[in-house]
């Protein structure tokens, strides 16, 4: 037997380790000696009691000396995704916003304003039925996003009854999501998409005297007060309610106050509410003027952890142990089931690339078949974190897996290369947050 | 614009050359000069007309792209997806009969073994299992042996548990059971009916030539029996595949013969009627590529085909011969996978549930990948993982080489002594398969001139 290649081990101050397995998700509490048994090349499975040696192998911490462990991620994380099992679309149903967000806007000449017309909406509907027939997929699901999708809610609403009814019909299990700025979630709105969406994610920039500087109206008026008005509305229709946290070197100690005020509305004690904290980023040329507001990739590890902190302080969790890619994917395109639509029927396979036509992987005919399926499909499906020399030798390739194939095509000019800016150390991080969180006051009792 | 790399070029004749692109499958003549412009990349010798239809082809790819990237998505998509769940079940690696090809190659499998009703629970166990694991809208069923209908009762037990379970999932089910034919009494085949799709069978020629080959252990030779049982199949609307064996001294009567035979049992015409044409090889052939004698032997059989398929389509056979391109008993099936089996979702289980990536090597231990456990779980050894996960695309021998699309690397299963000592000869092989196949469709183009 040998130490799993994927074994972290996090030092803790009474002289015992956590060991975490990045691969099977498995963490044990262990003294010294284990951890030396562990970490070793050659396991003397003498030293070990049997139980234990089957516990131990049960749990990925070692493995037989014939395993690659390398091969074993690579078809769990190929078979995933090639997996036919869970197909994804997102569609960008308007380039049209209500807001005027200076983040989003600044520095780009002209606002994008197409919303997808009648009959885009029925090629979509038939290009996803055609694409679920052809995998034989068992899970469908849409995310509705903009621009503001609620400027073209009646497209929208017709997308979801076309394909829950027909999933229904077809056996294939259908989830729905809208991703929304919330100013236009009124009480009709939410009665319309009652019952058709699951879940809604909502952006949050701060507390509402910063939150209302940034996340502005045309008139420039803020949107504090209707974002927070729609979320009892969602939630009575039993829509979930996920808050994005957007986290700037401007409001990093301003988010405490946020948190304060949404545990004050009750928000934390409503399971139907998560909230999440992400990094502004400076994803593309047009956000070069907002740039001072990011956060320095660098930076990620310290500040994020404390985000985590604050929030657990009033009842949010933030940050969870880390996952397997080939389990809860790091991309929502990895998936070659997975796609997303414009307004215009193109076809992206990247959230951040939506819109630039020289990355479009397909479009969409007036048939509804998916055609001019292009090489950049292949090069970002073909990427392969094995084939990275720094991803091939690092202990969190399982949950990374590469990280971000965008981040990496825009310091690299290629997808294939590797973008740690959300992984490695953050990952740590995130095993050493869930044990504090969860084993504070049992640490000294798990050998 | 650059030249692919997966062109092909074969000289036809003194001047004209065929290039054939292993990737796109798509093939065109060219006389020197356009040749030498390709091959050279000098593309500003070429007119716009030219220059349109060939990057169309995929003669000519774009500068930035890496085509291998192109391969190794399409290999990848074609190997980790389960829509469909496959599984070859070796009920028995007994036989009744004594073919000298069978027991011929270096494999010595024992031969006596058989599964008992307990094992077979849970096979199929494992079958549903697995289907649900992979999330699969359709399942394929193999009976294989050995001679599986020695162990009928196993056979009628597994399908007719496969196939009601997945009628009541609404998943699609195909089965195959694959058979000498001496065994297929009209009993049998009624009660096995109901749950299987499709029979296959093999002859080995005429009748005189066939029972040299397959004969019963005392001798007799089983033509007129396994005549008997495609007739008795071929009564009911069933699939019917008939593999006919090349054998060293089968000639161009000979195979009309064996048509006339079937004809008189009413297969010619009939639908479902599958009928193919198959050099005999040892049952290892595919772990020795690298032999120069079996290089010899296959591409003479190669060249044999277009005659045979012609003479079948002359005797009115054209419907059920599948040959183009991309069609399953073509000379170029343009598959993205060395084998069929080395997939995820396909599974090849012999008599003591244990698993395998091969149907050749099954029932040797030492290449099972895994084994079913008695609640109808896989159990895998590190081999399986090894096995699935090996790609040409990470094989230096193979990774840059212009026939990659084409042979995909080889059987990754084959034993390491077989590794080719001496080179890799697939390409002469894959060269001479272009070369028939373009021969036999366009005739007068690439030999008119």
């Amino acid at each position: 037997m040998k130490g799993s290649l994927f074994n972290v081990f996090i030092a803790l101050c009474d002289g015992k380790y956590a060991i975490f397995n990045t691969m099977t998700g498995a963490l044990v509490f262990a003294d010294e000696d284990l951890k030396g048994i562990l970490g070793s090349k050659d396991v003397r499975i003498d030293e070990l009691d049997s139980e234990m040696v089957n516990r131990l192998e049960k749990m990925g911490l070692i493995v037989e000396n014939g395993v690659d462990e390398r091969r074993l991620f690579k078809y769990n994380y190929l078979q995933n995704r090639y997996s036919n099992r869970d197909a994804h679309f997102s569609i960008l149903l308007t380039y049209k916003c209500n807001l005027s967000c200076p983040y989003c806007y600044e520095g780009r000449t002209t606002k994008p304003e197409k919303s997808m017309d009648d009959e885009m909406v029925e090629r979509v509907i038939k290009a996803i039925i055609g694409k679920v027939k052809e995998t034989g997929s068992r899970n469908l699901s849409l995310a509705l996003y903009g621009g503001e999708p609620l400027l073209c809610l009646n497209g929208g609403m017709k997308i979801l009854r076309s394909l829950s009814s027909w999933c229904n019909s077809e056996n294939v299990n259908f989830k729905s999501a809208l991703i929304s700025n919330g100013t236009l979630l009124t009480r009709a709105t939410v009665n319309t998409i009652s019952g058709h969406v699951d879940a809604v994610q909502l952006t949050l920039d701060g507390p509402r005297w910063y939150h209302d500087r940034l996340r502005v109206f045309c008139n420039g008026r803020g949107t504090y007060d209707r974002i927070l008005e729609s979320i009892p509305l969602l939630r009575e229709a039993g829509i979930s309610v996920i808050l994005r946290v957007q986290v700037s070197m401007e409001n990093i100690v301003l988010l405490a106050e946020l948190f304060d005020d949404l545990k004050k509305k009750g928000f934390s004690e409503d399971k139907g509410i998560r909230l999440y904290a992400f990094p502004l980023m400076e994803l593309n040329p047009a956000c070069c003027s907002y740039s001072s507001l990011c956060i320095d990739e660098d930076s990620y590890e310290d500040i994020l952890p404390t985000i985590w902190a604050e929030g657990l302080k009033k009842g949010f969790v933030m940050a969870f142990k880390p996952t397997p890619s080939f389990i809860q994917p790091y991309c929502s395109f990895a998936s070659d089931s997975s796609y997303l639509i414009d307004a215009f029927g193109d076809v992206y396979k990247c959230v951040s690339l939506v819109g630039q036509q020289d990355h479009k992987v397909a479009r969409i005919d007036s048939m509804g078949r998916f055609i001019d399926v292009s090489f950049e499909l292949c090069e970002f499906m073909a990427r392969d974190p094995l084939k990275l020399e720094s991803c091939f030798n690092c202990v969190y390739l399982p949950t990374c897996s590469g990280g971000c194939a965008y981040r990496s095509l825009l310091s690299n000019r290629t997808y294939f290369g590797k973008d740690c800016a959300l992984h490695r150390t953050l990952e740590y991080k995130k095993i050493l947050f869930y044990i504090r969180s969860k084993y504070s006051d049992r640490l000294k009792v798990i050998e | 614009m650059k030249s692919s790399i997966y062109n092909i070029c074969i000289q036809t004749d003194g001047c004209n050359s065929i290039i054939f692109n292993a990737l796109k499958g798509t093939s065109i003549l060219v006389d020197s000069e356009m040749k030498t412009a390709i091959e050279s990349n000098s593309l500003e010798m070429i007119c716009p007309e030219d220059l349109f239809t060939l990057v169309d082809s995929g003669f000519l790819v774009e500068d930035d792209l890496d085509e291998r990237n192109v391969y190794a998505f399409e290999h990848n998509q074609n190997k980790y997806s389960t829509d469909i769940s496959s599984f070859l079940v070796l009920p028995t690696l007994s036989c009744n009969l004594s073919c000298p090809y069978c027991y011929e190659d270096s494999l010595n499998i024992s031969r006596s073994r058989s599964m008992d009703r307990n094992i077979a629970e849970n096979v199929t166990n494992f079958i549903k299992n697995q289907v649900m694991e992979n999330h699969s809208r359709s399942v394929v069923l193999g009976l294989y042996g050995g001679e599986p209908l020695l162990e009928s009762d196993l056979c009628i037990q597994i399908a007719e548990s496969i196939s009601k379970w997945t009628m009541s999932r609404g998943l699609n089910y195909f089965s195959a059971l694959t058979t000498n034919g001496t065994m297929l009494s009209q009993e049998t085949f009624d009660k096995l009916r109901p749950f299987i799709s499709s029979v296959h069978f093999t002859l080995d020629g005429p009748e005189e030539e066939h029972n040299k080959m397959r004969f019963y252990k005392g001798g007799r030779g089983t033509y007129s029996d396994l005549m008997k049982a495609i007739s008795l199949a071929g009564e009911s609307n069933i699939h019917l595949t008939v593999r006919i064996h090349i054998g060293d001294r089968t000639g161009q009567g000979d195979f009309a013969k064996v048509l006339g035979d079937l004809e008189a049992i009413g297969l010619r015409g009939r639908p479902r009627t599958y009928l193919y044409f198959m050099p005999i090889e040892p049952k290892d052939e595919c772990f020795n590529t690298s032999s120069k004698k079996s290089l010899r032997r296959k591409l003479k059989n190669i060249e044999l085909l277009p005659c045979i398929w012609n003479m079948a389509r002359e005797l009115g056979w054209g419907e059920s011969l599948h040959v183009d391109a991309g069609q399953e008993h073509s000379l170029l099936p343009f598959s993205r996978l060395p084998c069929g089996f080395l997939k995820n979702g396909c599974y090849v289980i012999d008599p003591s549930a244990r698993l395998y990536s091969c149907p050749s090597v099954a029932g040797i231990e030492r290449y099972s990948v895994g084994s079913i456990s008695q609640d109808g779980t896989a159990i895998w050894l590190p081999s399986y993982y090894d096995a699935i996960t090996a790609s040409p695309t990470d094989a230096t021998a193979c990774k840059d080489c212009s026939h990659l699309p084409l042979c995909n690397g080889g059987c990754p299963v084959r034993p390491s002594s077989a590794q080719e000592p001496d080179g890799c000869h697939l390409k002469e092989f894959y060269n001479k398969k272009i070369l028939t196949h373009l021969a036999h469709k366009y005739p007068t183009l690439i030999w008119g001139t």
